[in-house]
């Protein structure tokens, strides 16, 4: 029943030509963005289009710099994206201990509240919410839109954290409590540095969902000084015509960040996905 | 002591998740509208409800987002799956691919919408240039009334695919190999071993995969916001979407408000359904 | 250990920096809102030097200006609100319903007598009630362009444009005349929202048919008539003779780069953002401009006008009255006859009042004597607070009896129904 080398390669055919296939339908649109951005404007508008850039240009880069707010969008997104990964970290990070280390009334209840809101179609809430901040002097404020942002990304990183914390002995926390460490000091100095890996995957997540988000942002937003990435984007869209070039040069820096996780820290992303998924 | 510990979330779930929905059911009861929200709107019971159960146009839309629905999970599965069955049997070839092939799932709706809108385009698009190449004519894909909702079939199966693949991968994972031995032991074939011990110890996860994705496909939408608005000719016009409309275009914020409610009432009920069909054990 | 965690408490104090650093205001302006493009910038430092007051210009797309202004308006909050807003006069009715706009009658009632009378009643709440809400700034008309050098190397008559059964078979002609460079014949735009505006209402009023008409002091649909189904009638024929319905717009753009032999749609689509580098004067030289047909000789080419209405937000009348009396120094230095002959000459607008520098317009905006004559014929949408939902009622009829094969009366007795029930409430 042996099979030589030869032939298994043969009978694995199909599926390498199956993955190579799904290879070409994932990345052609991604191409298809970086090489237009890359093409001078005239080439952008030729017909019958070119596959590759005959001539590799940044002018539609200098341009989104120089003339447009994408620079500043890119500075919005980062502040509101670091503050709602900040401030969802550190709720979560409590809640997530609170869930795997207390046993407490109410528990069950807001363990499920927390996979309910799943269910919600996330439109729901936006007229409410923009009422809400607009009583409390939260709009055109990024740091409100932050506040936003972090409780939607709670419930997934509650879970991803639970998982993570679940993981880890208790063993060695109650070492550090009989050297008379505070409950507090315990989850601070012995559980976090134990859980780096989860709340950098944690993190990522947060930081990459507040990142994407444009509907919220769109609402709570009213100033052209606020505008977050995405938003800057949707500039480049007009009425009457869309400049192409332009515009596939403001996407290639909108998903800047999100390419840099995948080379960088592809590990933490996976195994995000890969656990905080099924567990839950 | 774990009070404190739980209150933040409690707090910001409340303020920003649970507050709004109750926001909802109350207005879903007036018939609130940007005309009379100053004032006070009329309560009108159930009013709206009534109201949508006559609305032709919100039957359309239930009917475009079950096309939308099971054209984006019939692709996003199978591939999902496919590939996450490949993967799991070939660890080498994932650990280059699957960096590459996540990347769709976490690009903003923005990106992935007007990506689409460019490999869409009629006269610049790679689709259509490829048509072309192959001596075919060229398509309006999101500008032909038959076509639109297929072609943004297409770019959500190629947005959520990578969710389902990861999903299943790690699902595949938690089998025990004790059980694969034993099945090749006893001479059992590739697909015998699939259909009796991989597909069975892979239920529960099949089921939680299609409740998420039901719900996520049914909820979506940004992409169509940014690709079609729901055009050409209502072709593309979700329920998701007409709620959308029903609010910011036309300001009826009670009647929204109720179609909202009314599609929070069939995603628990599509969970439910499949929790009963695919995988009763599947919801520990 | 303590290493460990230090990053993170250094992360919170650089986010609190850059939140208070968000929180830095701007310097006070008298902040504008309008629709992407409609260029108000063009005046703006005439108007600056007039009033000594800053202006802040922001554009919006058009859908997110309107849902903008309702959620705003809707806080109460003067702080998010603009200080002038430009309103498509199609909303006028829903924003004023709501309580969204304040009621300008005495600054503007006195200026406004040089308004045509559609504009100024149109200003008004209900239409010509005394009671202004703002002031139609331009307007804009629907009319047949064309290219003169394709009809001729088709053999067709300019003349065939002008009535419905000659227009099909020029149109045919073309398109069968052009098809081999490219070049398509007649545009007919069922594009999205706005396909009424182009395809229906004008044909409507020309049969002497109404969209929405008062019984009892209620508006109830008209649109169903003979003269509706007349005029629908007219698409459906259209699009039988092999006129091809565009489900998607480019606003003109592709009738400049000479796509389309004959273009019916708004004056834009001679503008100098179409062809750009060019004088009025070559535009004109270059395509030629006609009304829209009619279905007998005899009958008024009656066309669609519409337009932006310059309002002020009703929450600065009653909460932020420095700032509301600003607004209105600013509206009134906007609406002199010379600052909205220089807007009206930057943009190649049609003037919606009599008193404008007609002399230097008419070399600045090509066909200019042309829109203004349409202008004067021109009827206006009601802006009825129900109107979106209105007119994607008739759209949809459009779209069933072309797509769909609806019979013409039953698609519109259908969408009058319809009408009927949006109305009621």
């Amino acid at each position: 029943m042996r099979r030589t080398r030869g032939a298994r390669w043969l009978a694995l055919l199909p599926v390498y030509g199956f993955l190579l296939a799904y290879l070409l339908f994932t990345i052609v649109p991604v191409y298809w963005v970086f090489a237009t951005s890359f093409k001078p404007a005239q080439e952008v508008m030729s017909f019958p289009p070119t596959l590759l850039p005959h001539r590799l240009s940044l002018e539609n880069y200098v341009a989104v710099f120089t003339q447009t707010r994408l620079a500043r969008g890119v500075v919005n997104s980062l502040i509101v994206s670091s503050s709602a990964t900040l401030l969802a970290l550190f709720i979560a990070t409590l809640a997530a201990y609170a869930f795997t280390r207390f046993r407490f009334r109410g528990k069950g209840v807001l363990m499920g509240t927390v996979l309910g809101l799943y269910l919600i179609p996330p439109l729901i809430g936006i007229i409410p919410l923009f009422l809400l901040f607009s009583k409390l002097g939260l709009l055109n404020n990024l740091f409100g839109l932050a506040l936003a942002y972090q409780s939607l990304v709670l419930p997934l990183l509650t879970f991803m954290l639970k998982n993570y914390f679940e993981g880890i002995p208790v063993e060695v926390e109650e070492a550090a409590m009989i050297d008379g460490c505070s409950r507090v000091g315990v989850l601070r100095w012995v559980t976090l540095p134990l859980a780096l890996p989860g709340l950098a995957t944690a993190a990522i997540f947060a930081f990459i969902f507040s990142w994407n988000e444009f509907v919220m942002a769109l609402t709570l937003l009213l100033r052209e000084d606020l505008k977050t990435v995405q938003l800057v984007i949707m500039e480049f869209v007009k009425l009457h015509r869309i400049e192409w070039g332009q515009l596939t040069a403001a996407m290639v820096v909108g998903m800047a960040p999100v390419l840099l996780f995948i080379v960088f820290a592809q590990r933490y992303l996976i195994a995000g996905l890969l656990g905080g998924a099924t567990k839950s | 002591m774990p009070y404190a510990f739980v209150a933040p979330l409690a707090l910001a779930l409340l303020s920003v998740s649970v507050l709004p929905l109750l926001w909802d059911v109350w207005v879903s009861l007036q018939d609130l509208r940007t005309t009379n929200i100053l004032r006070g709107a009329p309560f009108v019971g159930l009013g709206n409800y009534v109201k949508l159960f006559h609305d032709p146009l919100f039957y359309h839309s239930l009917r475009v987002s079950l096309y939308f629905v099971v054209g984006s999970i019939l692709g996003q599965f199978m591939l999902g799956l496919l590939i996450a069955l490949i993967f799991h049997r070939m660890p080498a070839v994932a650990r280059w691919l699957r960096p590459v092939f996540i990347l769709p799932w976490i690009l903003s709706a923005i990106i992935v919408g007007y990506s689409w809108i460019w490999m869409y385009n009629y006269n610049f698009g790679l689709i259509n240039l490829a048509l072309r190449a192959v001596g075919l004519h060229p398509v309006r894909w999101l500008n032909d009334i038959s076509m639109a909702i297929w072609a943004l079939v297409i770019a959500n199966v190629w947005r959520g695919t990578p969710f389902t693949m990861l999903f299943l991968e790690a699902a595949l994972k938690n089998i025990p190999p004790e059980l694969y031995e034993a099945a090749y032991v006893d001479g059992a074939s590739g697909w015998q071993v699939f259909r009796h011990i991989t597909f069975p110890m892979l239920r529960p996860a099949v089921a939680i995969n299609l409740i998420l994705v039901t719900m996520w496909t049914f909820n979506l939408f940004d992409t169509i916001l940014v690709m079609t608005q729901g055009g050409p000719a209502n072709a593309t016009l979700t329920t998701a979407m007409y709620m959308y409309k029903i609010a910011f275009r036309y300001g009826l914020f009670g009647y929204g408000a109720a179609i909202a409610l009314v599609m929070l009432a069939i995603n628990g009920a599509m969970a439910l359904l499949y929790v009963r069909t695919v995988g009763k054990a599947a919801v520990s | 250990m303590r290493r460990n965690g230090g990053w993170i408490w250094r992360g919170v104090v650089a986010t609190a920096l850059l939140t208070a650093f968000s929180f830095i205001s701007v310097a006070q302006k008298v902040v504008v809102w309008e629709s992407e493009g409609y260029g108000l910038g063009a005046v703006k430092d005439r108007v600056e030097q007039l009033t000594g007051l800053q202006l802040e210009i922001r554009d919006f797309p058009y859908g997110e200006l309107r849902s903008k202004l309702e959620t705003t308006l809707l806080t109460g909050d003067p702080g998010v609100a603009p200080d002038i807003v430009m309103v498509d006069s199609i909303w006028l009715g829903e924003l004023v319903s709501g309580g969204y706009l304040a009621d300008l009658t005495q600054a503007v009632a006195g200026v406004a007598k040089d308004w045509y009378p559609a504009f100024r009643n149109g200003s008004q709440w209900p239409p010509a009630s005394g009671k202004y809400y703002g002031l139609w700034y331009d307007t804009d008309v629907r009319l047949t362009f064309y290219w003169p050098g394709l009809l001729q190397k088709a053999g067709v008559n300019p003349g065939d444009l002008l009535y419905w059964d000659t227009y099909i078979t020029a149109c045919k002609n073309l398109k069968a005349a052009l098809k081999d460079q490219g070049i398509g014949g007649c545009w007919l735009d069922m594009a999205g929202g706005w396909a009424p505006d182009f395809e229906f209402f004008p044909y409507l009023w020309q049969e002497g048919g109404k969209i929405l008409e008062k019984r009892d002091g209620k508006y109830v649909p008209a649109f169903q008539s003979e003269a509706g189904v007349r005029a629908l009638q007219f698409l459906v024929d259209r699009v039988k003779a092999g006129i091809d319905p565009q489900t998607q717009t480019f606003w003109g753009n592709d009738f400049a780069q000479k796509k389309w032999a004959v273009y019916p749609h708004g004056n834009w689509a001679a503008s100098e953002s179409r062809f750009p580098k060019t004088t009025a004067r070559e535009r004109q030289q270059r395509i030629a401009a006609l009304p829209l047909p009619v279905s007998a000789p005899g009958k008024v080419p009656v066309t669609l006008a519409g337009g932006w209405i310059m309002s002020v937000p009703a929450v600065l009348q009653s909460k932020a009255p420095d700032r509301f009396d600003r607004a209105v120094k600013v509206m009134q230095a906007f609406l002199r006859s010379d600052v909205m002959t220089d807007y009206y000459g930057a943009l190649a607008r049609v003037p919606v009042r009599a008193g404008v520098d007609r002399k230097t317009l008419s070399q600045k905006i090509e066909f200019f004597d042309f829109y203004t004559k349409l202008a004067s014929v021109a009827r206006v949408r009601p802006a009825i607070p129900q109107w979106s939902q209105v007119s994607d009622a008739i759209f949809q009829a459009m779209g069933d009896a072309v797509f769909k094969g609806v019979d013409p009366k039953v698609a519109l007795e259908k969408a009058a129904e319809q009408v009927r029930q949006i109305l009621a409430h």
